[in-house]
């Protein structure tokens, strides 16, 4: 089997200029839940797929859009350099990729990392489509044979403390997964709804602590009117600027959309 | 403030397998020293705070037949690789009350405040006592009718799928009823067991500031 060059385990950009990421990790982030409303969802949606969606193609999903729009708002709000790298880091779901597929009802981690990278300038500049591409192909990026080598350059590490180091589950107490990075976890599958112990459904469902880096957590509304929730964790200084351009940016989608 | 009550320890009611269990490399990717905190609000027109502690505490002791890798320990085998010891030690359910109102705590947006709702795990300690799975009811002041679920999930157990399937099989026994065989989780982590394909030479990867060397096969 040929070695798959793993780009997700590639260390992660620091600001350009500097030899770490210790200033960003010591500045206090927060957290907000900031809710899309479907009629959001679907418009930001359309916005992904106004242009560059190569033909043929499926369409880009509610997670290519929502994400794209997150590391754009993002990337807008830190005001860093139009070249500097930012990469976005996820976990794609293997059941269904590994070949042979994993049961349904696996029990475990069936999870492998991957990143999508880009520059500010073109993550500010761009329309939506051209981020939600590099999603994609981030997410596509995980086939049999890769998760096969990332699991593989794992078992080659001697002290998998060294490899956890890697991961963003892993290695929150080495390394700093914000700022000029960000992490995206999406929860929008999970049937959180069905927890009814006999008390009704639950009225909240969400993550209790505060991450210490910028992440996108994104879910689906207790409401059950197809809306979502982005749970930001952004730094304090910036979590503003953020929102200025998360639902800015929106309501310029809305002037612009063709209806 | 959040202020402890009660803390107890759950054990699956039926004997389970004992012996190890192997964890993926996917496994291992995640930190020992952190558990997933999630919320859980409800909202139930008369609180009896015994009634929901039972049932929480009956049907976790039946819940963890079925899924008794969440009742065991973990222990370190070699290169810092962990595994899981099938010992039913069992999971922890605390019940707690806090002086706060369901409105102190907004939207729920995580904050130091949620994370009082959250039970508290001692990483202090050796990794052989560590509990894996923690549930905290915490009932809110003034407003007799909401708390909160508070759950503290290892994430070497399972990815977000897994714990969700979890908790819901979870709560489909507290309401009475009984897992179809396709709801059991499939326990056997072997299927992503591959054997090492040493490639020569072997690269070397830099990560931050440290140049981590491969094992030469």
């Amino acid at each position: 089997m040929n070695r798959v060059s793993n780009t997700e385990l590639k260390p992660l950009p620091f600001i350009i200029g500097r030899s770490d990421s210790n200033a960003e990790r010591n500045k206090k982030t927060t957290a907000e839940l900031l809710k899309l409303t479907k009629e959001e969802v679907e418009r930001l949606k359309k916005k992904a797929n106004e242009c560059e969606n190569p033909k043929g193609s499926r369409p880009y999903s509610r997670f290519e859009a929502i994400s794209a729009h997150i590391w754009k708002c993002t990337s807008k709000a830190r005001e860093l350099e139009g070249n500097q790298q930012s990469v976005v880091r996820f976990n794609v779901e293997i059941r269904n990729r590994i070949i042979p597929n994993l049961p349904k009802n696996f029990y475990g981690n069936a999870l492998i990392q991957t990143s999508a990278r880009g520059f500010i300038g073109e993550i500010t500049s761009k329309p939506l489509s051209y981020i939600a591409q590099k999603m994609r192909e981030a997410n596509e990026l995980i086939t049999n044979e890769y998760i096969r080598s990332q699991i593989d350059v794992i078992r080659g590490f001697e002290n998998l403390d060294d490899a956890r180091k890697l991961f963003i589950n892993g290695g929150r107490d080495t390394t700093y997964f914000g700022n000029p990075n960000l992490v995206i976890t999406s929860w929008m599958t999970f049937p959180s709804d069905k927890a009814d112990f006999g008390w009704g459904k639950p009225m909240h469902f969400g993550i209790g602590s505060l991450s210490q880096f910028d992440r996108g957590l994104i879910l689906l509304s207790p409401d059950e009117d197809s809306s979502v929730i982005v749970c930001m964790h952004f730094q304090v200084e910036l979590m503003q600027l953020f929102k200025k351009f998360f639902y800015g940016d929106l309501y310029e989608l809305f002037t612009s959309a063709r209806l | 403030m959040v202020a402890i009550q009660a803390s107890y320890t759950v054990t699956p009611n039926e004997s389970t397998p004992n012996g190890h269990l192997w964890l993926a490399d996917t496994d291992q990717m995640v930190r020992f020293s952190h558990h997933t905190p999630l919320i859980y609000i409800y909202k139930q027109k008369q609180y009896q705070k015994n009634i929901i502690i039972e049932t929480l505490k009956k049907s976790l002791s039946k819940i963890l037949v079925h899924y008794y890798p969440v009742a065991g320990r973990y222990c370190y085998t070699k290169g810092g690789r962990i595994e899981l010891n099938l010992n039913a030690k069992g999971a922890v359910l605390v019940e707690a009350e806090t002086i706060k109102s369901i409105h102190d705590y907004g939207d729920f947006a995580p904050s130091d405040s949620t994370k009082e709702l959250i039970p508290n795990i001692d990483y202090n300690k050796p990794i052989e006592e560590m509990p894996l799975f923690a549930v905290q009811l915490t009932r809110f002041q003034n407003n007799d009718e909401s708390f909160a679920i508070g759950i503290a999930y290892s994430h070497l157990l399972s990815d977000g799928v897994g714990c969700i399937d979890f908790i819901n099989s979870w709560a489909k026994i507290a309401r009475g009823e009984t897992l179809e065989p396709n709801e059991l989780p499939f326990l056997d982590r072997t299927l992503l067991k591959f054997s090492h394909t040493p490639i020569e030479p072997r690269f070397e990867h830099r990560v931050e500031a440290t140049t981590i060397h491969y094992r030469k096969i």
